[in-house]
This record gives structure tokens, sequence and C-alpha cells, in this order.
């Protein structure tokens, strides 16, 4: 792991010798036996089968949380995010410079065609909105949009996973005030069970994994919702199907 | 705490009428949005049982699960660091931001980081610090402590935050909920923008992978670990877990108890620092293990109530919580869990009025979602407090068993009872006279009857013969 800007370890407090000594201590000392047997979990935990239709369970999930989902057929895409962008009166955008977006690709193949991010590109400028892809503080906290893949979702919960790494900005899907993820219906996990097992499943994980479900919202001041607080007031998700 | 002083904190809490009536209003809302929340799973009652046992599981093993999650962290390129007590835990924060030169922190809601009192030791040592959950930064703005685990103003009103605001921030003073919460967003913007150093607590750390799993709404938690050049998380040692897939039935769970939703709007998985191609987090991450008196509790009886989630359904599930808020527990952590976790942490202190708070109803056992046995813990905590009892209680409880064991001492007794307790005519007495003044003073006692079933009985056979 080489980060340029990172100091040494401290000295004297990133000890090895300390923590070795406090589970030695803590071993000698505790009184607990071990005798509960960690559960195996998949059968129980499970809510939602692998069987059950997984795209109006997460549409409906999704909308109860808050994001709003609109579901197009695969070359409609482009469109609809123009809508989007028209209504919210967005001028500026980000786009994650990710080879997935939306469409087939790493994790899971799905087979539906996200748009290309190229064209993407040319038809929000032709419709004379400003299109940037970098990831400087600049473009993020100014733009209005950030458009970004997902790389799953979970059907149970209207959750949406967006992972750091290459091209991916943690920042897109959560600084600008209006946020429009790309799903290709295929990428619709049922249970939060299998997402996590399929996180865990490779040897490391991306240094940031987030599961989106709902906008930033809070209810602190008189039980009272409010969305927008610290990220994006809005979440749309372009839910792309074949046409078949 | 001294008897006296809670007894006083209560009865001012319960005459201050309008946090009375805020903190009823939030905790009875989310006591139903929970129930309507847990009724969505398909068998809510299994998963309490598998987070209980999962967690017990993991305490059983804890320095087994606590090694592999160090080893997997710096593995993941974190730093890893331990903390005894809070004062080792304060410094080493302290002393991480200033050999990396760290000026301006932002802070995710962290009960770990309160118990330490973080914020003023790196006040002190020229850091500033913001919260920046809004009802945290409404707490620092203000000057107040926070009332709940998880609602840290559920004891305010909008009139009481605008005016705060106002004061502090110099902005117009409105008092609607959205306009007040976007003042915030911009304020903490731009110290999101400047900010270089990140400090959070963890809710759960997967000892598997190596990853802190941190919850929240508003997303102050993703911007705390993103932004900031250094992030540094502070984790009791019992918040670890063994699997990423564990996380599927606490993360059911958490949300639910909390609020009621089924799932909180971001839950980030954060597995050290930024790799060397990412586009943008922090270039270091540390975290830091915190015992302050977590393994003795380890060792003990009380053992169970380090299952603890810190979700909070216990408080609002809590007759006595909701009538007296979180205040007048005079700790970090208020409610069933506090009157426990607060003696355990805090032994030297005098906190043995903490367990008999309590109405020992059991709503906040059936509410936990770790099936920690709250009632059955708290009166466990009640009898290890004896020895400070009064002494006129003690003798009271002595006569109370002489008489129990003698019929003669029995009967005298009851016959002194019926002449002491005064009736208003409900069949209870709130009056009592003497030593039981103080003891009715709280507590309404079924007054005995004018006859005595025994008499009544006597009274029958003697008419038969
Ligand atoms: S004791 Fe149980 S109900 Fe109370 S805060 Fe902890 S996990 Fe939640």
């Amino acid at each position: 792991m080489s980060n340029p800007d990172a100091l040494g370890p401290m000295p004297e407090v990133n000890s090895e010798k300390r923590l070795t000594a406090f589970f030695d201590g803590l071993r000698r000392r505790s009184a607990l036996k071990p005798r509960t047997e960690l559960p195996t979990l998949e059968a129980d935990v499970r809510q939602v089968g692998a069987n059950a239709d997984l795209i109006s369970r997460f549409v409906a999930a999704a909308t109860s949380a808050g994001l709003k989902v609109h579901r197009v057929g695969e070359s409609d895409s482009i469109a609809r995010v123009r809508e989007i962008l028209a209504e919210c009166g967005a001028k500026t955008v980000y786009i994650e410079q990710n080879a997935c977006l939306g469409g087939s690709g790493a994790p899971n193949d799905c087979g539906v065609a996200g748009p290309e991010i190229e064209q993407l590109t040319a038809e929000l400028a032709l419709a004379g909105i400003t299109v940037k892809s970098d990831t400087s503080d600049e473009t993020l906290f100014s733009v209005d949009a950030g458009i970004t893949g997902v790389t799953y979702a979970v059907a149970e919960t209207g959750t949406l996973v967006c992972q750091s790494g290459p091209g991916l900005a943690r920042g897109g899907s959560l600084i600008p005030p209006l946020h429009i993820a790309l799903l290709s219906a295929a990428k619709i996990l049922p249970d939060l069970y299998d997402c996590l097992a399929l996180t865990s499943a490779g040897s490391q994980l991306p240094a940031n994994v987030n599961l989106i479900t709902g906008p930033s919202k809070t209810a602190d001041i008189e039980g009272i919702l409010v969305t927008g607080v610290h990220g994006p007031r809005e979440v749309h998700v372009i839910l792309m199907q074949n046409a078949a | 705490m001294s008897s006296r002083a809670f007894r006083k904190r209560v009865t001012a809490a319960i005459a201050d009428r309008r946090v009375a009536a805020a903190v009823h209003h939030a905790t009875w809302h989310k006591v139903g949005a929970r129930a309507a929340g847990m009724r969505m799973l398909r068998n809510p009652e299994r998963l309490r049982e598998l987070a209980g046992q999962i967690k017990q599981h993991t305490l059983e093993r804890l320095p087994e699960y606590l090694e592999q999650f160090t080893a997997n962290v710096r593995r993941n390129g974190g730093q890893v660091h331990f903390a005894k007590d809070a004062a080792e835990a304060r410094q080493l924060i302290c002393e991480l931001a200033r050999s990396r030169g760290l000026k301006l922190a932002v802070k995710v809601k962290s009960m770990t980081t309160e118990e330490v009192g973080l914020n003023s030791a790196l006040e002190a040592a020229g850091v500033r610090v913001f919260e920046t959950d809004l009802g945290e930064f409404i707490v620092q703005l203000d000057r107040d402590r926070p009332s709940h685990i998880v609602t840290p103003i559920i004891h305010k009103d909008r009139r009481q935050i605008a005016t705060a605001m106002a004061r502090e921030l110099g902005c117009q003073y409105t008092e609607d909920p959205a306009a007040l919460t976007m003042i915030a967003r911009k304020y903490l913007r731009d110290v999101f923008r400047r900010c270089d150093l990140g400090i959070s607590g963890v809710n759960f750390g997967v000892a598997e992978t190596g990853t802190i799993c941190i919850c929240t709404n508003e997303g102050n938690g993703r911007m705390s670990t993103t932004r900031p050049r250094v992030q540094v998380a502070l984790m009791g040692i019992e918040k670890v877990i063994p699997r990423l897939s564990d996380l599927a039935v606490f993360l059911k769970l958490l949300a639910r108890s909390s609020t009621g939703q089924p799932m909180g709007s971001y839950t980030s998985l954060i597995s050290g620092p930024r790799r060397a191609t990412d586009a943008d987090g922090p270039s270091e991450f540390h975290l830091v293990l915190l015992d302050n008196g977590r393994s003795e509790i380890l060792a003990g009886p009380f053992a169970e109530v380090l299952r603890c989630l810190r979700c909070g359904a216990c408080l609002n599930a809590c007759p006595v919580y909701r009538n007296i808020g979180g205040h007048a527990y005079h700790s970090v952590y208020p409610g069933p869990i506090g009157s426990l976790v607060t003696p355990l942490l805090d032994r030297r202190g005098d906190h043995h009025d903490l367990p008999r708070a309590s109405s020992l109803c059991g709503a906040c056992r059936v509410a936990c979602p770790v099936n920690i046995d709250l009632p059955e813990l708290l009166v466990r905590m009640r009898a290890a407090g004896r020895a400070s009892q009064g002494r006129l209680k003690k003798l009271g409880f002595f006569g109370w068993l002489c008489a129990m064991r003698s019929e003669r001492a029995y009967r005298a007794a009851q016959r002194i009872l019926q002449a002491m307790l005064s009736d208003d005519g409900s069949g209870w007495t709130t009056g009592g006279v003497g030593p039981l003044a103080s003891w009715t003073a709280g507590r309404d006692l079924l007054r005995p009857a004018p006859r005595s079933f025994r008499q009544l009985w006597q009274e029958e056979l003697r008419e038969q013969s």
C-alpha cells in the first residue's frame, strides 16, 4: 500500500507489543468459556429468496426508503437522465469514469448495456449541460449533480452498493446535491445477505464500500424528516431493463 | 452521584414539562416505528436470537477475534493502536494530530469518543473540532450535553434550536426544521472542504476482512471518512464481529431498533486508507482499540452488556427514561443499558441508584436486538450495590424479613400498617407517615384493607360455630 503523503507509523503508540500484551491478559482473565457456537446464517437470515420478483421488490423497497426509481428500456436511459437534470435545473454534472457505468462489466456481467460514457457525455453537452469528469474538490463541490454506476443493488432493502476504486470517487455519489445512479436490473441481488457474501468473497475488500439506502436525511429536529443534510437531497435510480 | 443528587435531578426533570413532553413524544413515536419495522421481518425473534448468539460467541473468544481483526486492518494498510483507558485514548489521538500537524477535525457522532471526553482534549491541544451529526452539532453550539444515544437533542424543541443557531452562527432566526438544517449544511460544507482529520466511532469491526462499519443517515459519516487526509476510528474492544455476512443479521436489526427504518441511508464499510489508485479518500487510517474497563467487565458477571449495539431501543422502551429523559441519569450512557454500563465503567463512582431507576417491567428486554436480559442484570446490579444502602432501609428490610418469618410478628405488622397508611378513598396511599413517607413519595402503595382476609375468615368461623 503506497500512500505518498502518509507518514510512517507513530513510534511508541502503534506498538504491536502493547496489543499483544493486552490480548494475552484478556485471554488469562476472561471468565467466559467458549461454549456458544457461531451460527450458520443463510436460511434464517434471508428475507427475500432468489425466486422472488426482484425488480418489483427493489422498486418498492427503494421507493419507501426515499429513492426515486425510473424504470427504462436500455436505450432510453440517456433521455431520462436528461429529463431529470432539466427538471432539477441542473446545469453542471460530474460523470463517474467507470467502465461498467450501469451496464455489463465486473463483478457480475449482466447483459444489459448501460450507456457509453462518451455517448452520455456528448448528448448532455448537446443539451447545454457542462460535463466534468475530474474528481477535484472544485468539481465535486460545485456541480449540480453526480452521475455514477452501481456495483450491485439489493431487492430486500432497496439498497445501492457503490465501491471505491480507480475512477470511482467516493464523493461522486455524496457531495453534489443530486445523485443519479445507473443500474442494470440484472445487478439486483435478492437479500442483504447475498450482497455481503459476495462482497467478502474476494481476497480484499475495496477501501470503501457504501450501501446507500435513501437520500441524506435527518429527523433530529422534533422528529421531522428533512433530506439533504450532508449528502444528496435527491437520489434518482435509472433502472435499465432489456426490452425483452 | 449521590442518591440525593439523583433524586433532585429526577424531580427537576419531571417538573420541566417542556422537556418531558418532547422526550415523551419522540420516544413513543420510536417505539411504534420500531414495532412496525420489526413486523416487516419474516422472523424477527429468530434474528434477535442469532444476533445475541453471534455477539456472545465473539465475546467468549474476544482475544482471538481481536487479533484476527487487527492483523487484517494492518493488511489493509491501516495502523492499529491500543488505549487502555480514556486518558490514553485522548493522548493518542492528540499526539496523532500534533505529529501530523492536523488542525481541523470533523467528528461523526460516537458514544465512545463521548465516553473518553475527546473533544475538549483536542481543543486544548489546539485542534478545532466540529461535530457533524446535526443533533450533535446543535448540542455543541449550545454547549449542552446529548440526552439520548441516538437522538442527542431529543430534549430540545425547535425554538431552543433556532435560538441557539441564531445566537452562535449569526444567521436569520427561523424555526423551520428544513431551513435550520440547510443553515447547518452550508456551515459544515465549508468545514468539510477544509478539514484534515476525521474522527469516528465504529458500529462493527469485521474480523475476517479488517473492515469497520459506520452507519449514519445524514451522510456525515461518509463525509468525515472521505474528505480528511487522516482518519481515526475509536473502537471499543467489544465491537468486533467474526464475518462480513454476520453484518446481514445486525444491519437488519440495528436501524429498525433505532428508528424503525429497515436500513439507514448510509452504511459504510471501510477497509483501510485509500488505495494507490483510488480517486479520493484519506491517505492514513488509524484504528484505536479502547479498553477503558471493558476487559474487566468481560471478566465479571455482567459480560453480557458488552453485546450492546448502542441502538437506543431500550431507552425508548423504558417508562422511566420516557419520563425523566437522559440528563437525569448524569451519564454518557442513560436508560436501562446506561444504568448497567455506567457503574461498570466507573467503578469508583457512586451509581448505586441507577439500577434502581427501573420498574423492571421488561420492555427493554423485549426491545433489545441482541437479547440482553436487562431486567435480570439490573436486579443483579442492585444486589451488587447493596453495601451502600442506607441504614434505615436495611433496618426496614430486616424488619420485613422478621415479619415474614413469624406469624405473630406478621399479624402485628399488618395492624401497624393499617393504622399508619392514610386512605384518600382511592384504595391507594401516597402519603405514608414517619419513615414510610419518603418511600411512598415516589410510589403508590395499595392500602391494606380495613379488615384482613384472616380477620374475615375468623369472624366467619365464629358465626358458623
Ligand atoms: S442494550 Fe440492547 S436495546 Fe439497549 S442500546 Fe444496547 S442493543 Fe440497544
